[in-house]
């Protein structure tokens, strides 16, 4: 039990230091304010783009007897998005901050957070299922993410209730994001293998994204407004580190998933948001700070309230 | 054809990475400030944890490196003192004198070397070429002031301030890393694991960073009227002094990654801080960026041939 704890606590650290290193920087005026906005755009034509890339690629999904677990994942993803979408709007004003408040529902650092909290209670055999679900998170996350901010953008954009469809499909596959993840499933589809210096490359600028993306955050903070954006920070903290993965995980254990199955579902939900959101929200008109303090107190909370689902779960016997 | 295709694999991606950068800029996705910002933090930032996480996690036996120090820096001192004795016997320019022979011995000896020995050896190998970093670019930056103010035009002629150079040296963020890196691993500081952590965070970006930022500032403008010199410097620089220092190094015995750090030291085109220490001295600063981007640019063809060719022989 001490080891999930400090699981916890060893994935939080990193991204802290990463975002208050960024937060002094900006002090020391190694990181204007403009520049932090080229970072930003950087992470999220090129860098994100070839991290969604590499991570959907490099997934061996072998679908076969996990197929279970594989649907129940996609549908508790869609559920998370659809019910946010039914719900947000009548605690939510704002357009920028539904968008961002939405997508922080769904969308989770599975990849820092997720597998290795798999990996640290069951090791090789809680890997296996949470790369499964890695794989068609990654593509969901992106698509419905996406599909989300483009929304309110063009609602915004035209200053109508109603969005047309061709432009907003337009905006969606213009996406870098989206072009990197439909260019490595057509690989993964077609069993083609890059060559060793492509794939070097690409995972080499993939790399590039998660440091830099937390450092803009830091960058970028502000306590004053954090303190402002309170009631946000509590809708989107609360419904995405408790009452979304509560709930997912009552279905779930309903389902009858148990074990290393269950543990990567919570992987999934109960992980706090990734750098991504942040990019993306800031990049495409949303409300970017807040999606970057949710990120910030997300993560910080999440050492604490992973470790009371891990905690519950083992005492009830299902994890 | 393995051989060739190792040489053509150790290369390509870093020149895969400028061309990114170049893209970038060409197709006006960033403008060039924002290639310098980028610089910029890679050298005040990212160079300095890079330098700092592998002299500190290596645990480098810095006394076993003794003779590979000593060969690179007395190699670039001699460089620098020829070219100073045999360019003007053939460069007329007294402004282009100075960047010529600036050519000649200063290499972008961090962008290339230490990609470059990670594509051959692997990141494990890095160490030694990491700390001759520390070594190298002092003795870049004091050589390159007294040349360049060694061919300075007589009117308005400055002394070389030492004081001046150390102060630069001593202020540069990765002679400092190196030296603080140094002081926890003589004193034997004990750092948390997560520091390092994030430190090697920092230090995996630097490499990509550096050379996508260097590809976005290029530009090849028309240089017709320096192409005389542009082929000099070219041919030089990539193919005669590498061809020497590296045949006085294998007879000397260096193999492996100590080799592949020659290599680099005397093979790798030229650096930025060429330029700018040109511009700042009065020299042609023009022709010194000119040097840098077609360097650059052919350094994919030269070092190839080179790694082929050690390599055929077996000897990286």
């Amino acid at each position: 039990m001490a080891s999930s704890f400090s699981f916890a606590f060893g994935a939080v650290l990193p991204i802290f230091m990463l975002v208050g290193l960024g937060y002094i920087l900006r002090r020391l005026g190694y990181f204007p304010e403009a520049f932090v906005t080229l970072i930003n755009k950087f992470c999220f034509e090129v860098a994100l783009p070839a991290l969604v890339f590499y991570n959907i690629y490099t997934s061996n999904t072998t679908i076969g007897q996990n197929s279970g677990l594989l649907i129940f994942g996609a549908l508790a993803i869609c559920g998370i998005a659809a019910v946010s979408l039914l719900i947000l709007p009548k605690l939510v004003k704002e357009s920028p901050r539904r968008a961002v408040l939405a997508q922080n529902m769904f969308r989770s650092n599975f990849i820092l957070f997720g597998i290795p909290m798999a990996a640290n209670m069951y090791g090789n055999d809680g890997v296996g299922p949470a790369s499964i679900l890695l794989a068609i998170s990654a593509i969901l996350y992106n698509i419905l993410g996406t599909a989300i901010m483009a929304y309110y953008q063009e609602k915004q954009r035209s200053g109508k209730k109603s969005v047309h469809i061709v432009p907003l499909l337009k905006s969606i596959f213009k996406n870098h994001i989206i072009i990197g993840a439909a260019l490595a499933l057509v690989l993964l589809s077609l069993q083609i293998q890059l060559p060793n210096f492509l794939d070097r490359t690409v995972s080499d600028v993939a790399k590039v994204a998660t440091p830099m993306g937390l450092m803009a955050v830091g960058a970028h903070f502000n306590f004053a407004r954090a303190k402002a954006d309170f009631r946000y920070l509590m809708i989107g903290l609360s419904g995405k580190l408790l009452i979304a993965p509560a709930i997912v995980m009552i279905i779930a254990i309903f389902c009858g998933f148990r074990g290393p199955l269950l543990g990567a579902l919570l992987g999934m939900t109960a992980s706090p948001g990734s750098i991504t959101s942040y990019v993306v929200a800031t990049s495409m008109d949303a409300d970017g700070d807040l999606a970057g303090e949710l990120v910030v107190f997300g993560t910080a909370l999440s050492a604490f309230t992973m470790f009371g689902f891990i905690f519950l779960l083992r005492s009830l016997g299902f994890l | 054809m393995a051989t060739f295709s190792f040489a053509v694999m150790a290369v390509l991606p870093l020149f895969l990475m400028i061309f990114i950068g170049y893209f970038l800029r060409v197709f006006h996705v960033f403008k060039e400030s924002f290639f310098n910002e980028v610089t910029r933090f890679c050298f005040k930032v990212a160079m300095p944890c890079l330098i700092f996480k592998n002299i500190y996690s290596s645990n480098l036996d810095v006394g076993s490196y003794v003779p590979l120090v000593v060969f690179g820096i007395t190699g670039i001192i001699s460089l620098a003192v020829i070219g100073c004795l045999f360019i003007p016997l053939t460069v007329k320019d007294q402004k282009k004198k100075g960047v010529m022979v600036q050519n000649l011995f200063r290499a972008n000896f961090f962008f290339f070397g230490i990609p470059m020995i990670t594509n051959i050896f692997g990141e494990e190998h890095i160490g030694p070429a990491v700390m001759m970093v520390a070594f190298v670019v002092p003795i870049f930056n004091i050589l390159g002031a007294v040349v360049l103010a060694f061919f300075q035009e007589h009117e308005g002629k400055k002394r070389v301030d030492f004081k001046d150079i150390l102060h630069n040296i001593f202020t540069n963020p990765i002679i400092i890393g190196a030296i603080i890196a140094f002081l926890f691993v003589l004193l034997k500081i004990p750092l948390f694991d997560f520091v390092v952590d994030v430190i090697g965070d920092i230090a995996d970006v630097t490499t990509t960073i550096a050379l996508i930022s260097l590809g976005g500032t290029f530009k090849f403008q028309s240089a017709k009227h320096n192409m005389p010199y542009i082929i000099r410097g070219v041919l030089d620089k990539l193919f005669l002094v590498p061809a020497i220092m590296l045949t006085i190094a294998v007879i000397l015995g260096f193999r492996g990654p100590e080799l592949a750090i020659c290599l680099a030291l005397f093979g790798a085109p030229g650096a930025v801080a060429s330029f700018v220490m040109a511009k700042e001295a009065g020299a042609d600063g023009e022709l010194a960026g000119q040097l840098i981007v077609f360097t650059t640019a052919f350094a994919f063809v030269s070092l190839v041939f080179f790694i082929f060719i050690l390599r055929s022989l077996g000897f990286i």
